[in-house]
């Protein structure tokens, strides 16, 4: 039975306050912590600035309200998904005040790739998922593309999930090697 | 293989589709992998805490710099606007412009003309308030009370939504002010029997209040215009013999004249009399006089009709607290002031002894008092005439000075 408060139930906005925000922040478990820090690590590579500077500036925009979290959403999720953004435009102003540097930059970037790419060297499974991920195909679509291509090399039969898991954490701990190294 | 679309974003591409793999993995794995490349499970979590702690740290000062930018957006969005000023402005006007014409109407002593030419249901009072005597000052710390006879038409001319600026009614109240100081000498002069002066001051009314003063103010100058040269035509003997000569305190002599018996009032809450009727003010003692008592009476008390009557007024008091007046058989008229919660409304028919209002108001350090007043008509008198002396005896009753 519960009890409902004269003027009826206090009506909740849509977004989480600063002081919430504070709040489930600090009541992250060290799990959560340990994965938004990884993922900082993934969107901070090639960026002029560190992982903790993209999660602290992630950090503080949500705090100063110039980004939103919506209730109910996963603490790891939104943000990542402001990381990303933070990241998007640190690249892009990068881009921009180096003008001139772009062609080398772009140099710098297919060198990159094709380093990251050599280290799949000898796992030409991983290497071709990579290859496909790196051209922009993610999410359901990528499940579903790595399905069909182990269903093409007689690997599996049907869509085997676990299997699909693990081929993306191998990919996820060969990029993380990869950035360690590079760093 | 096809390498074809690498560009600067797929590392981009790369980073969503882990993040999104690194979500759903279970915390256990997350750590254990942490555990075995940096030999801490708990190494991105202290950094990640770290990084907290500093943000935490920094977003105070900001957030405090974020509320007041927003408070200046506000109120510089709030009040500087030009419309809001126009508004402030005309409202300023406009109080000086009601003042001004109470504050000269209330330094008029003497019989109104109303009392002497009785007027027909008013087609006028809408836009000029009441007749000629309609407000008199009394001593309550300079406060003015309405009077009797036109107070439920006394209140403030509203602003008229036809109207169709705010200037046009700032121009429009300047020249009612003008139109009410001369209709004050005129009422004067008509007092005195001095029909002439009275004509001529309305003329001068009507002329401040071409084209600025709304039809039904123009109206009421006219009726009046008329009624003075009516009685300056027909020599009205009777009204001048009728009138008072003026007198420096009008109100005590219209109060002599009223013949006994007197009908009996009660009293409007127990008390001590700390200020008697007559007796002149400390901050105004060169000319004002108490038209009224004063009461010194609980915070708490409660406020009784003195006598049968009807509600006719219910408002703003100068002083503090609200007013009430109400209207008896007789002419009679009683006021009662520095009301805090009144219970009646205007038009209510009130009986003896019937409480009107709940508390008193008083200023910041002083004492509760009710100001009383009676007016017969339009004219002051001391409420000890009409009050029980059984209990005026129980009062101790100031002396007049």
């Amino acid at each position: 039975m519960t009890t409902v408060l004269p003027g009826g139930p206090k009506q909740l906005s849509p977004t989480l306050t600063a002081t919430e925000i504070r709040k489930t922040i600090q009541s992250l478990t060290d799990g959560e912590k340990t994965a938004v820090m990884k993922i900082a690590r993934l969107y901070a590579l090639r960026t002029p600035y560190g992982h903790e500077d993209l999660f602290h500036e992630a950090l503080c925009r949500l705090l100063e309200g110039t980004r939103t979290w919506p209730r109910g959403a996963p603490a790891v999720l939104v943000v990542a998904g402001i990381m990303r953004s933070v990241a998007w435009g640190w690249r892009r102003r990068s881009t921009e005040d180096n003008a001139d540097a772009v062609s080398s930059a772009e140099q710098e970037w297919v060198i990159l790739l094709q380093d990251l790419i050599s280290a799949f060297d000898g796992k030409p499974l991983l290497q071709h998922i990579l290859i496909e991920m790196l051209n922009g195909t993610k999410g359901p679509e990528l499940r579903e593309w790595i399905a069909q291509l182990l269903q093409q090399k007689g690997l599996a039969v049907g869509t085997d999930v676990p299997q699909i898991d693990s081929l993306l954490r191998s990919i996820r701990r060969r990029v993380e090697t990869f950035r360690a190294q590079t760093q | 293989m096809t390498m074809e679309n690498l560009n600067q974003d797929s590392p981009l591409h790369l980073a969503d589709t882990l993040a999104d793999e690194i979500a759903h993995t279970p915390a256990q794995t997350l750590l254990g992998e942490v555990a075995e490349d940096l030999g801490d499970r708990r190494a991105l979590a202290s950094e990640f805490d770290a990084v907290v702690a500093r943000a935490l740290h920094q977003s105070r000062p900001k957030a405090l710099t974020a509320a007041m930018k927003n408070l200046a957006a506000w109120l510089s969005q709030s009040l500087l606007r030009k419309p809001v000023l126009i508004r402030v402005g005309t409202l300023a006007v406009l109080l000086v412009a009601v003042g001004g014409y109470y504050y000269h109407d209330a330094r008029r002593t003497g019989v109104p003309i109303a009392s002497l030419n009785p007027p027909p249901p008013a087609p006028r009072q809408p836009g000029m308030g009441p007749p000629f005597s309609a407000y008199t000052n009394d001593d309550r710390g300079g406060s003015q009370a309405p009077a009797a006879a036109g107070m439920p038409a006394a209140a403030a001319p509203p602003p008229s939504p036809q109207v169709q600026s705010d200037l046009q009614k700032a121009e429009s109240a300047y020249g009612m002010a003008r139109a009410y100081e001369a209709r004050a000498r005129a009422t004067d002069a008509f007092d005195r029997g001095d029909y002439p002066t009275a004509i001529a001051s309305l003329t001068e009314a009507l002329r401040s209040c071409a084209n600025r003063c709304e039809p039904e103010v123009r109206a009421a100058l006219d009726f009046d215009l008329e009624r003075a040269q009516a009685a300056r035509n027909t020599n009205t003997t009777v009204a001048v013999a009728a009138a008072p000569q003026p007198a420096a305190n009008g109100a005590q002599a219209v109060a002599a004249a009223k013949s006994p018996p007197l009908p009996s009032l009660a009293w409007p809450a127990q008390g001590r009399i700390a200020v008697s009727f007559g007796a002149r003010t400390v901050a105004d003692a060169q000319a004002r006089t108490s038209e009224g008592i004063t009461i010194a009476v609980p915070e708490t008390a409660d406020v009784r009709a003195a006598a049968d009557g009807i509600v006719s007024y219910v408002g703003g008091d100068k002083g503090p607290g609200k007013f009430v007046l109400i209207r008896h058989e007789g002419d009679l008229n009683t006021g009662y002031g520095h009301l805090r919660s009144v219970k009646v409304k205007a038009s209510d028919q009130v009986h003896r002894g019937e409480v009107i209002a709940k508390g008193l108001a008083s200023r910041a350090g002083a004492p509760s008092q009710l100001y009383f007043e009676v007016r017969q008509g339009a004219a002051a008198v001391d409420p000890m005439q009409y009050l029980p002396q059984d209990q005026d005896t129980k009062n101790t009753r100031k002396d007049r000075r």
